[in-house]
């Protein structure tokens, strides 16, 4: 997290703006390059890492700037956190790994 | 009969390639059924399906994503046996085919109350899994194979035999109604004010 939206954070963020609805803010630094709706379009790929069209830089710098957006942002971090977390440790049985295992040996027995 | 070493040599490369992504199908498996004793069936029947193919195999290539195909072609078909075509249909979300909405509505609530969406360390990991289960199955297998496994929009794409834009498409709208029934389920057991608790 950059050291601006650190301060953000511990700012708070009393009046929750929402981003620009249409086109680019006058009055807004961080339209001047990728306007709100261009950067809340991208939101998805960005963190998935598949951006098309516009460079990681661009969107990460809007982010990083426009406190309309950023807590969509956020937003979207948390919630993939809280899906990673859900399934953490999870793993196959040991009795499963085993059956597979006889399975397998049992089939090559068959061809052999 | 197979020639005695190269089957050796075909069980070894097995083991070495296919087995440690048990795991990983299990998982997967469990995310598709929601079942543990159906979980189990499918990474049977996949490891055995993939042990009997494995000739068809390219060594080097994606085997993880290759075992996922094999278990979630054998999750879709089982499942087409075991119900009629309107229990199939008949799943209870919005599947509107309009454009997503840019702003997600969503997070315009939540943000009012709690920007930095601490809501969600409330939410227990069996309830989250639970919503995950009752996405319908092309959303949730996007979702799962895109948050839970990392794969990339074009693997997703070549497992499920549909193009990129469609992969997209059921991922983002299947993440939108798990944001959704996550952010009902936290307004309803009290971790974040509601909309109109905030008016």
């Amino acid at each position: 997290m950059s050291f601006f939206n650190r301060l953000k954070r511990l700012l708070g963020n009393a009046e929750a703006p929402t981003p620009h609805s249409e086109g680019k803010g006058e009055d807004c630094v961080a339209c001047r390059d990728l306007s709100c709706m261009e950067a809340m379009a991208k939101v998805q790929e960005y963190l998935d890492g598949e951006l098309d069209g516009v460079s990681h830089g661009e969107v990460a710098h809007h982010f990083d700037v426009c406190q309309r957006c950023y807590p969509h942002l956020r937003l979207e971090e948390r919630f993939r956190e809280v899906l990673h977390r859900s399934q953490a440790g999870e793993s196959c049985p040991e009795a499963l790994k085993e059956q597979v295992l006889r399975l397998l040996a049992a089939e090559a027995g068959k061809r052999g | 009969m197979t020639e005695p070493g190269k089957e050796t040599k075909q069980t070894a490369d097995f083991h070495e390639e296919a087995l440690p992504h048990m795991d990983a199908v299990f998982r997967f498996a469990l995310r598709l059924s929601g079942s543990r004793d159906q979980a189990e069936d499918l990474v049977q029947e996949t490891f055995l399906r993939a042990f009997k193919s494995w000739e068809r195999y390219a060594p080097g290539t994606q085997c993880k994503s290759w075992l996922f195909t094999i278990c979630r072609n054998v999750f879709l078909r089982q499942r087409e046996r075991g119900q009629r075509h309107d229990e199939i249909v008949a799943e209870n979300v919005d599947r509107s085919s309009g454009p997503l909405e840019t702003v997600n509505p969503v997070w315009v609530k939540a943000v009012k109350a709690d920007p930095e969406g601490d809501f969600f360390d409330a939410i227990v990991d069996e309830v989250v899994l639970q919503h995950v289960q009752d996405l319908p199955e092309d959303y949730r297998t996007a979702v799962i194979l895109s948050d839970l496994e990392g794969f990339s929009y074009q693997e997703i794409a070549e497992m499920t035999e549909v193009p990129v834009g469609t992969v997209k498409s059921r991922l983002f709208r299947g993440r939108r109604v798990l944001q959704g029934v996550l952010y009902d389920y936290a307004v309803s057991m009290g971790y974040i004010k509601g909309a109109s608790e905030e008016a």
